[in-house]
Order: C-alpha cells, then structure tokens, then sequence
C-alpha cells in the first residue's frame, strides 16, 4: 500500500472517529499529562494532519473531512493550553462531555482573564480611583505617574499586595525609563 | 493542468514567482524587470494596457489609469478611510450598486476586482511568456489585516482573471516562509512589512518545517502612499502660502505633486538634501505659469512622516504583546515592502528592536517567493517534503447583540481554520425571523467594526419568546474568509450562507465578468 493511500485511510478513520474522541485523544495525550507537552503534541499532529498536507489527495470530500479534523484539533488546543480552560474541560469529560461548548469554554476564559485582571484588585471606593489612575498612567507609560498613584492607592488599602507588587514593578520601569524632553515613546535618530 | 506560480499583488508594484528545480525564483519579463507596476490603463475603445507601461500613461492621462486598486479593494464606499483617499484619486469613484466602491472611466463602471484582475492577468502572461507554458492556478498574498471581504474580493479577482487561486496567503507569512524555507531554523522572528498602501507585523515561530504565525496586527491604511501624500500636502500648503493659489481641487496639479513627493523620497535615500522642481503645475488667476522650485533635507523629511514610522513601531508593540513577547526575544526581523529600503525606515526598527534586521532577502521579491513556495506545496504529490504553515485570523469575528454591542466569536488570533458554533433564540413571541449581523474588528461596538454583511433566517415557527431555537455555525477557512451556516434546529434545515454584498460583486455579477476569453 503506497503513502498517499495509507493517508486518505487514516483521514477516513480518524474522520468517523472524531465525535467520540476527547481532546486529549485528538492530540494523543495522556489524561494527565504536563502542560508543557500540550503545545510539542499539537505541533506534531498539525505537521502530520494539517489540510494542506492532503491537498492533492483527492477531491472535496477529502478535503472537508481534512479540514473538519483540523479545526477540531485546534479547538482541542485552544481548550487545552489554558490551564483553566484545561481544568474546566477535566471536569467536563469527568461528566461524560467529550467537547467543550462555545459557552462553557468562553465562561473559563472569561474567568481567568478576571484572574489575570489587575483592574479587580482595589477594594474599596476610593484606593479603586487611585488604582485606575495608576493603571492609566502605566498604559501610557508614565512610570513615574504610576509610582504617585500606586502610593495615594496604598493610603486606603494599605495591605492590598497587588498594589505593593506594582509599586516595585512601577518603581523599576521608572528607574530603566528616565524621562526624555519630547513625549515621544521612540527616539529616532535621524541619519 | 498549467503551472502554479505564487502572486504578490501589490498597491504599488506586482511580482510573480514559481518553484523550480526545488528552488523559487522571480520571474522577469521582457526587458528584465522583476516587478510590474500595479497600474492599469484604459485606452480607447476596450483597449487596456498594464504595468510599465500603464505606469507612464498615469501622468498625462489621469483619469483613466487606475494606480493603488489595492488600498480599495473590499471596501465599503462609505468607509471613512475610502472618504478620506477620496480627494488625492486622480480618477472618479462611485458608489456601486452592494454599497462597494466603483471607478468610472470613460462612461463605463469598473469594480475593484476588475482592475485588480487585470494586474492579475497580466502578471500571469509574464509568466506564461518567461516560461512558454500555461499558467493557470496561483497563490496571491494579501496583507495579513485584510479582512473577509478584502479577501473575498481578491478571490473574485484571481477568478475573473480565470486563475484558480490555490490559497490567499498572509503577506508576512509568505515572507517567513521564503526566509526560513529548507533552512531548519528554530528560532522567533518578526516580519515587518510596510508596503504602498498597508503595513504589517507578525511574529512567528520557526521549527523546522512548520511556521507558526503566533500574533499578527497591522493597518490596512498605512504604507509609502501616506509617506508620499504627506510630502504632497506640506508642498500643497507651500504654494497657498507663497502664490495664494488653492490647488487641492486642482486633480492634475495634486498627481504631479505627489509624483514629485515620490521621487524626492527615493533620492533622499541617497543624498542628505535633494531639489524639488516641478515646472508648469497650475495657472493662477492671472493666468500666470505656477511654478515649484524648493529643497527638502534628510531631517525636515523625516519630521514630516515621523507620525506614520510612530504608528508602525505602536503595531510593533500590538503584535509583540499580543505574542506575550519581548521585542529582545525576537531572533531575526525580517524587512519587507519597498518602504524599508529607506535609511528613515531602516534606522527606526533597528533602533526599535536594537538590532540590525536581516538584510539579505530582496524586500520587493520575498513575498512573491513564499507564494511560489506555498503554492509548490499545495501542488506537490510529495507532501512529506512540504513545510506547514499555521496561520491565523487577524480580526475578531462577531455578531451584532442588544444594545450595540459586539460579542466575539472567534477572537483575533485563532488558528485557522477554525469554526464555532451559537444558538440564537427569539426574543419576541410569534417572532418568525432572526436577523444576524456579522462584524471584525475589536471595538467592543459593533458600528465601529467593519460589517461583513447581514443575514435573516425567516420561516420560524410562531412560538413564545426564546422557544425557537437556530443554530448558527461561523467558519473561518485557509484563506482566511468566512462562511456562515444556519440550522434552524426544530426542523432541521440547514442553509449556506456566502456573506457576500462586500467584495463588490455578487455571485451573478461575478459570472458574468470573467475574461479570460477576452481580447485585449
């Protein structure tokens, strides 16, 4: 049996097994496997069944089943990569759900961007005033307006780790970033 | 079946390639050249010339030579940036019938696809000419910004130019891909791509044979145009000032400006100060002769268009933090784009990245190579030897929700192809029609995205509120356009829906404007 035949067989397959495959399956991983091996496992199977790999393999119908494997497989890591997204889906699959619905996987993401989003932190009225400033300032990269506004914030919440931990990281941007005459962020030089 | 060859279609300038022996190489036509302008002249009668040749009529003939079809292509007429190029077009612009955007020459009405079909067919009998055999499938790049209708409409140009276009491959990719081809590299780059009328950043990782596009971000309204048009307007206001003759109605005057601007921006890659002579430009109210003799330096050029090297270094920052990367954990940027051969240009990302990029790919060839690349790829029986390419989608998709607002779908930076899945429900009792508008872009409005089109699912059953459920499944394909089926879940039907009304043409329009039987 020639190559291009053994591929257009193992599309077939992989094609009729797709709905009953988890993503870990999909990727050809172990349960629990180390986040770290999500993203080497997805570069392999994308090498071996990325749809360009068969486009002359045959006709449409090839062609459709190719692409419907690949997007699963990117769904697969896209889930997976995100170990809160991961850890939804563990729990999904311990339920019997072999997918991850749209909804249930914008839910963790969702959540853990809230995780990751520095602007929750304040917790009261007016250290959150501060914060917001000091969240501006260092978006605009004023670093030393961000050190000022970080210190008023403290005044209200003077245990918030949060804004301790920015205060050093604002301190340092302020010290590597001395500022310049112009409000250019980039100096050029002209030549 | 003809040869595959890989297309850059241009704002500016075209070029073609195609893998031999292994190996890709640029095509030249008769006299040598390795690009053609992306110019289209229409002459009297049917007549049509493109290229070189067309790129001399552009200054006698204005009004009937079409430059820079790229920076209209897919776009809605009422786009503020179409409105804004409005009064620098040297040629008359109309709304078309799908609210696109049409150029009228001579009493006839041209889409964009039309014109960029025929820079198209052009670049083909290049090829065909230099290699004495049928070409007749290619890969055409576009900038990675582009959005679907962008897309769509280039389709629908390689279509009527009676190319089956293989792929719509990402500019920067393509780029990638002829730099790190049968290379074995293992390292981050970035691609900077800034070309006449857009401007590109995509950070990829390379591992061996596969190149994967992590983050891309870019303006489709930037590139050496705007450099151009900022020189022309400063020489504009010049004149007002010293004559107190308001030339900007003046279409004639405005192009021999903007040319000028052109030629004093190449000779200043040279030279520290260069003169600007432009003889006969307008007549003022005395009839007398209005003349330009001035000088421009290195520095009062660069003030001039140090906001637009600003806005490319701020997409610079995007895509490196949409990556989640430094700018010191790129290994190579790569330049690409005729804007990057200038020290002006050149200067600003090295100082950007604090390193010399790599320099040794020709920047007005290397993304025709990666097509003739890809497109070798995609026609190769010998698909063990191919590299892979995993790109991904440079704009949030969505759909248009109570209030305004946009909800995504599928969010900027997915790899493709991909798809997702949402259930609509009613929202009125007895309510038999769903109407679903679909957006890219990442306001969290949905009006200051771009609309790609608008679709009603009618025929529902009359029920209470939320009772009738239709299941919507947006897809994102290789070239990066997006396909819409709804499936109305009680009954079962399904229906494809090609978003469509945004390239310019319609699917009847676009069947019968095909050419290739045509006679030039």
């Amino acid at each position: 049996m020639n190559r291009r035949m053994k591929q257009a067989i193992e599309l077939e397959t992989l094609h009729e097994l797709l709905p009953d495959l988890s993503y870990y399956q999909l990727l050809g991983l172990e349960l629990g496997v180390e986040q770290s091996s999500i993203e080497q496992a997805f570069r392999a199977e994308a090498r071996r069944l990325h749809p360009d790999r068969s486009a002359m393999l045959g006709g449409p119908e090839i062609k459709s089943k190719a692409n419907a494997i690949y997007r699963s497989l990117n769904e697969a890591y896209r889930t997976l990569r995100d170990p809160d997204a991961r850890a939804a889906y563990d729990e999904e699959l311990a339920s019997g759900g072999r997918r991850m619905s749209a909804e249930a996987r914008k839910e963790a993401e969702a959540a853990a961007a809230a995780a990751n989003n520095p602007e929750l932190a304040a917790k009261t009225e007016k250290g959150m005033k501060y914060w917001k400033l000091a969240l501006q300032c260092w978006e605009a990269k004023d670093y030393k307006g961000t050190v000022m506004q970080i210190q008023f914030a403290l005044m209200y919440e003077k245990d918030n780790d949060t804004f301790k931990e920015w205060l050093e990281k604002a301190k340092k941007a302020k010290d590597d970033n001395p500022v310049d005459d112009g409000h250019n962020p980039y100096k050029l030089r002209i030549v | 079946m003809g040869l595959a060859v890989g297309i850059d279609l241009g704002t500016s300038n075209s070029c073609v390639a195609i893998v031999k022996d292994g190996a890709p190489y640029v095509i030249r036509d008769a006299s040598n050249q390795n690009t053609q302008p992306s110019v289209v002249a229409f002459g009297h009668g049917r007549s049509v010339v493109v290229g070189h040749r067309a790129r001399r009529q552009l200054i006698y003939a204005p009004q009937n030579t079409i430059a820079s079809a790229k920076r209209l292509i897919g776009r809605r007429f009422r786009n503020n940036e179409v409105q804004a190029l409005l009064p620098s077009m040297a040629y008359d612009i109309i709304e078309g019938p799908n609210k696109d955007v049409r150029v009228r020459i001579q009493e006839r009405m041209y889409s964009i696809p039309e014109i960029s079909a025929h820079v198209l067919q052009h670049m083909r009998r290049v090829a065909e000419e230099a290699l004495g055999e049928v070409v007749d499938r290619a890969v055409i790049t576009v900038p990675a910004h582009f959005n679907d209708a962008q897309r769509q409409a280039t389709r629908d140009a390689a279509t009527i130019a009676g190319l089956d276009c293989l792929r719509v491959l990402n500019e920067p990719t393509a780029a990638a891909l002829a730099y790190g081809f049968n290379r074995n590299h293992r390292q981050h780059i970035l691609v900077y791509d800034l070309g006449g009328g857009t401007f590109d950043v995509s950070v990829l990782r390379l591992d061996d044979d596969i190149f994967e596009v992590i983050s891309t971000a870019g303006d489709t309204f930037l590139g050496g145009d705007d450099f151009d048009h900022a020189l022309a307007d400063s020489l504009l206001e010049m004149i007002q000032r010293n004559t107190g003759t308001d030339l900007s109605e003046n279409r004639t005057a405005r192009l021999k400006l903007r040319e000028a601007a052109e030629r004093a921006k190449v000779a200043l890659s040279e030279a520290g100060e260069v003169e600007i002579n432009v003889p006969n430009l307008a007549r003022d109210a005395n009839g007398e002769d209005i003349e330009l003799h001035t000088r421009i330096n290195r520095a009062e050029y660069a003030r001039l268009v140090m906001p637009l090297v600003q806005r490319t270094l701020r997409t610079c920052d995007e895509a490196l933090s949409l990556a989640g990367m430094a700018a010191s954990q790129i290994d190579h940027v790569i330049l690409v784009g005729g804007m990057t051969r200038y020290p002006l240009t050149r200067e600003a990302v090295n100082q950007y990245f604090g390193r010399r990029p790599f320099a040794e790919l020709n920047p007005d060839e290397v993304v025709a190579l990666g097509a003739a690349i890809q497109a070798h790829n995609l026609t190769s029986i010998d698909v063990e030897a191919s590299a892979v390419l995993l790109d991904v989608t440079p704009q949030s998709l969505g759909v248009r929700t109570v209030g305004g607002f946009c909800e995504v779908l599928i969010p900027r930076n997915t790899p493709i192809p991909t798809q997702e899945i949402k259930a609509f429900h009613t929202a009125h009792d007895r309510q038999t029609e769903v109407r679903i508008s679909v957006y890219q872009g990442e306001s969290r409005m949905a009006d200051d995205n771009e609309m790609l089109g608008e679709f009603v699912l009618d025929g529902l059953r009359e029920a209470f509120r939320g009772e009738v459920k239709v299941r919507v499944t947006f897809e994102i394909d290789s070239d990066g356009i997006v396909h819409v089926l709804a499936e109305d879940v009680e009954h079962g039907t399904m229906r494809n829906l090609r978003i469509e009304a945004n390239s310019g043409l319609s699917e009847e329009e676009l069947s019968g404007v095909r050419f290739d039987d045509l006679d030039f």
